[in-house]
């Protein structure tokens, strides 16, 4: 497995390092490491999910954070799709892109997305994971808006990033939740956090349901279940070998493997099962429908996939044995054939320059290899046999035949989805290459690397549905059992024999298989009628209402931030004095109550009296800003002799140079402050006045002396374990040298602030110099 | 800035002596009183000091790098907090060495923190120095 990582960095660092001068031959460089790691992982099958392989590496001891990563039967299938198809990713935009000039970027960002999502499915760390989950939404953000030139994409990588980082955060605290309650449970915190060692005790914790729904708004955010579902058409934007990776085999296959990865400890609850059974039927009902309304061929699978990821999260929500079988193998083909087919459309476009369903037709004669592999995987997605998307769609029947009432709702629901996708896969794979309606016009040859890759995915679809024994002993009954945490023993079979279940399913696919012929010849009027239903619900919908927020959002924060920010310095000064009084005031009044007021006479009050509080007083009474300027000097003058008086070198000597300093500042800023604008001293004398009150009530109350142990540590260890004699000193810089850090940075950030606000009053930083 | 023959020369002398006692103040912070916020505090203040004694067309402290300085000593500061963590030790241990400072005693870490301190409050304090003696004079002027 070491052998797996070093490649994987090297693929990393290629593009990285040479994409500048060799940005030709690096896509080839990548794709043959993929490759060799695809047939490096493929000398692992079958793998022992009991004793997976497995790497350790720490990262930071102290925190508990170690990059672990576990080869399991899931892990497995993930990576061989995402090594398999990124292989053919590569080969395919290094045609596809030859013409573009930002190849050297483009390249290192698909490469790092590549090996962070191997990266993700491979940890069993959830702050690793975490890390590669948040790695590869910045790198599909970074994907998505290659164009970046084009507003309208920036626009949709935008949305993407939206979408997905609010859901990193949901996750990073659904993680949090985990971990504490594998802490509370006796693991270290370390242990908490690894997948392999979540307790099936969590079902009962107080938490639990906090815990998958932050852990559902990820999963929905990140496979664009309903109702975040929106960014993912829009992240069509992207260049189509984008599409064709980050919506096949990864990213958005990323919500659906951290589904099936906390399925085994997690899933074993109604809360769980029903959840995220309407979550994923909602999603696949919404896809297929929005499918219908487009004309847009690359729209078309963008909605597809929604409602492909919708029906893998029912049927791992569902999380019986035929279920979770059913979810292994449309993962796998769902893979296989939406590569492909986002190929295959690029291969049209690349041609054509033409995407719409309606104007295209007759390119059959000029790219054969292409319409082979379009219909080869159409009919993977249509779920005809033998390709290998019928055993998923069989298999997801008769999960839901299990399930009885719910279970005929489901059906109808399912049945009804995959009609329409069966029409719109037999559409898209008929009409560009047979259509006789148009002629096909200035069309560019297409390299013919392009045309195969697409083909290799289908024929790979045909050739496991032919010999399902390859798949389900080597693969699938090891990712099934992942998923599930029990042995469930895979068998695909094309015929199931004759009894009441196996004729019941035939019978569905039958219908559908049909119904969708039917759809398919019939696509126009019923892809004008849904476009105009959509059109007339679209403002209801929540793209709109993304829409929406983005202009709502500013305009009130700006209200709001007017209201907050006036700019006025006496307004600020006197709120915080309201709220210091607003919080201190109950308190302080409850301990009155309690203990009774003490006031004693010492000569040492009498001073502070004198010398500290009465010039502060007076300030308010002098409206010139000479004569407040020394009332302030003289309190603070006050202040340093009252601490030398008790005997705080220290404290005195700091205060002594903080008042030297800020006499020097007012002083110089005594030169620009304008006639006439004094500041009517009697504005502070509610807020102040109050204020100064709840302070001396607050020392006047007779409190029990706070105990001395503290203290006394500190002087007892200040020169045994510290070094110091001057405890104060110990203190800051040893004992709580954290607090010391946070107060030297809020120096260094008043420093700045003072710097920028001057400069903005000025208007820019033109004068810095 | 001053006109005063006397005060500017005795303020030429006094501003050499405030940097280097700054430094002593610093050093023997944690043996006596003292530290790396008194030292940075003299500090500032005697090249606030140096600039009374220059003509007024000299004594503006040039102010644009500040920020990034500030900025740098912030990230220098974290590097000596976090750095016992790539030593197998908890973060913000003091580690002591045996090599002998002046005043101070031994080298260690803490004298590391004293230091960055000294810096981080020093150039604050210059910087809004700068800035506001920079933004009157243009209004003067």
């Amino acid at each position: 497995m070491l052998t797996i990582f070093i490649i994987l960095a090297a693929s990393i660092a290629i593009p990285l390092l040479l994409g500048k001068w060799f940005s030709k031959w690096v896509p080839f460089i990548v794709a043959a490491l993929l490759a060799t790691t695809t047939l490096k992982l493929l000398s692992f099958l079958p793998v022992d999910n009991s004793n997976p392989e497995m790497i350790h590496l720490t990262w930071s001891k102290l925190l508990g954070i170690e990059f672990i990563f576990r080869l399991d039967g899931l892990a497995v299938i993930m990576t061989l799709l995402i090594c398999f198809i990124g292989t053919g990713v590569f080969l395919y935009s290094a045609l596809y892109r030859k013409a573009a000039h930002d190849n050297h970027r483009f390249f290192s960002v698909l490469s790092i997305f590549t090996v962070s999502m191997i990266g993700l499915v491979l940890s069993d760390h959830m702050i690793v994971f975490f890390l590669f989950w948040e790695a590869t939404t910045l790198c599909s953000f970074l994907l998505v808006g290659t164009n970046h030139h084009n507003a309208s994409t920036r626009e949709s990588a935008r949305k993407a990033l939206f979408a997905t980082i609010g859901g990193g955060l949901f996750l990073l605290l659904g993680f949090v939740m985990i971990a504490l309650h594998g802490y509370s449970t006796g693991l270290s915190l370390h242990e908490g956090f690894l997948f392999s060692k979540i307790q099936s005790s969590i079902v009962s914790s107080p938490n639990y349901k906090l815990i998958v729904i932050c852990l559902m708004i990820a999963i929905a955010t990140k496979s664009a279940q309903f109702p975040f579902h929106v960014w993912l058409p829009a992240a069509m934007a992207g260049p189509t070998p984008v599409s064709s990776f980050l919506h096949s085999a990864t990213m958005v296959k990323a919500g659906i493997f951290l589904l099936a990865r906390l399925t085994p400890t997690l899933g074993n609850h109604a809360f769980w099962t029903y959840g995220f059974t309407i979550l994923g039927a909602a999603t696949m009902l919404t896809g297929a429908i929005l499918a219908t309304a487009q004309r847009d061929i690359k729209k078309i699978l963008a909605y597809s996939t929604i409602g492909v990821l919708g029906i893998l999260v029912m049927l791992l929500g569902i999380g019986s044995d035929v279920s979770i079988k059913a979810a292994v193998v449309f993962l796998v083909a769902h893979a296989l054939y939406k590569a492909a087919l986002f190929q295959i459309i690029g291969n049209i476009d690349f041609a054509t320059g033409n995407r719409d369903l309606k104007s295209l037709g007759k390119l059959w004669k000029v790219m054969p290899i292409t319409a082979i592999a379009a219909i080869l995987s159409a009919m993977s997605m249509a779920g005809a046999p033998p390709l290998f998307g019928f055993f998923g769609k069989e298999l997801a029947y008769f999960a839901k035949l299990e399930l009885g009432a719910m279970g005929f709702v489901l059906i109808a629901l399912a049945v009804f989805s995959n009609i329409l996708f069966v029409g719109l896969a037999l559409s898209i794979s008929y009409r560009p290459f047979w259509s006789k309606r148009n002629e096909p016009k200035d069309v560019k040859p297409v390299p013919r690397v392009m045309a195969l890759v697409p083909l290799v995915f289908a024929i790979t679809g045909l050739f496991i549905g032919i010999f399902p024994g390859l798949f389900d002993q080597i693969l699938g009954t090891q990712g099934a059992s992942a998923i599930g945490g029990r042995t469930l023993p895979m068998k695909l079979a094309l015929w199931h024999g004759i009894n009441l279940e196996a004729l019941t399913v035939l019978g569905l696919s039958l219908i559908t298989l049909g119904a969708g012929i039917y759809v398919a010849i019939r696509i126009r009027p019923i892809i004008a009628r849904t476009e105009t239903i959509i059109g007339r619900l679209k403002q209801y919908g929540p793209s709109q209402l993304y829409d929406n927020l983005l202009v709502v959002i500013p305009i009130y924060g700006k209200k709001i931030t007017d209201r907050i920010q006036t700019g006025n310095l006496s307004f600020y000064i006197q709120s915080t004095l309201y709220m210091a009084c607003f919080f201190m005031a109950w308190p302080v009044i409850r301990s009155v109550g309690e203990s009774g007021l003490g006031i004693e006479l010492s000569p040492l009050s009498l001073f502070s009296a004198v010398f500290i509080a009465l010039p502060a007083v007076l300030c308010l009474y002098y409206a010139r800003p000479l004569a407040r300027v020394s009332l302030m000097a003289a309190s603070g003058f006050g202040i340093i002799v009252y601490f030398s008086i008790l005997a705080a070198p220290d404290l005195a000597l700091t205060q002594l140079l903080v008042e030297s300093l800020v006499l020097i500042f007012i002083l110089i800023l005594f030169r620009s402050i304008p006639k006439g604008t004094d500041e009517e001293p009697k504005r502070f004398l509610i807020s102040s006045g109050l204020f100064g009150i709840l302070v001396m009530l607050l020392l006047a109350v007779n409190i029990t002396e706070l105990p001395n142990a503290t203290a006394n540590y500190f002087l007892e260890s200040s020169l045994s374990q510290a070094f110091g004699k001057n405890v104060v000193n110990v203190i800051l810089v040893d004992f709580r040298s954290l607090d010391t850090f946070g107060e030297v940075v809020v120096v260094a950030i008043a420093a700045l602030g003072v710097g920028a606000l001057l400069r903005l009053t000025k208007g820019g930083g033109s004068h810095a110099r | 800035m001053l006109d005063n023959v006397i005060i500017k020369t005795s303020l030429q002398l006094i501003w050499k002596v405030l940097v280097i006692y700054s430094v002593y103040m610093m050093l023997r912070g944690h043996n006596e009183p003292g530290g790396g916020f008194i030292g940075g505090l003299l500090l500032a203040l005697g090249l606030i000091v140096r600039d009374f004694t220059k003509p007024k067309s000299e004594n503006s402290i040039k102010q644009s790098r500040f920020p990034a300085y500030i900025g740098g000593l912030c990230l220098g500061f974290l590097a000596v907090l976090l750095a016992p963590a790539f030593m197998d030790q908890p973060i913000l241990t003091g580690l002591w060495t045996a090599i002998w400072v002046p005043i101070a005693g031994k080298f260690s870490s803490v004298l590391l923190f004293d230091v960055v301190v000294f810096l981080v409050v020093a150039v604050s304090s210059l910087y809004a120095y700068a800035v506001l003696s920079g933004e009157t004079q243009e209004e003067q002027s």
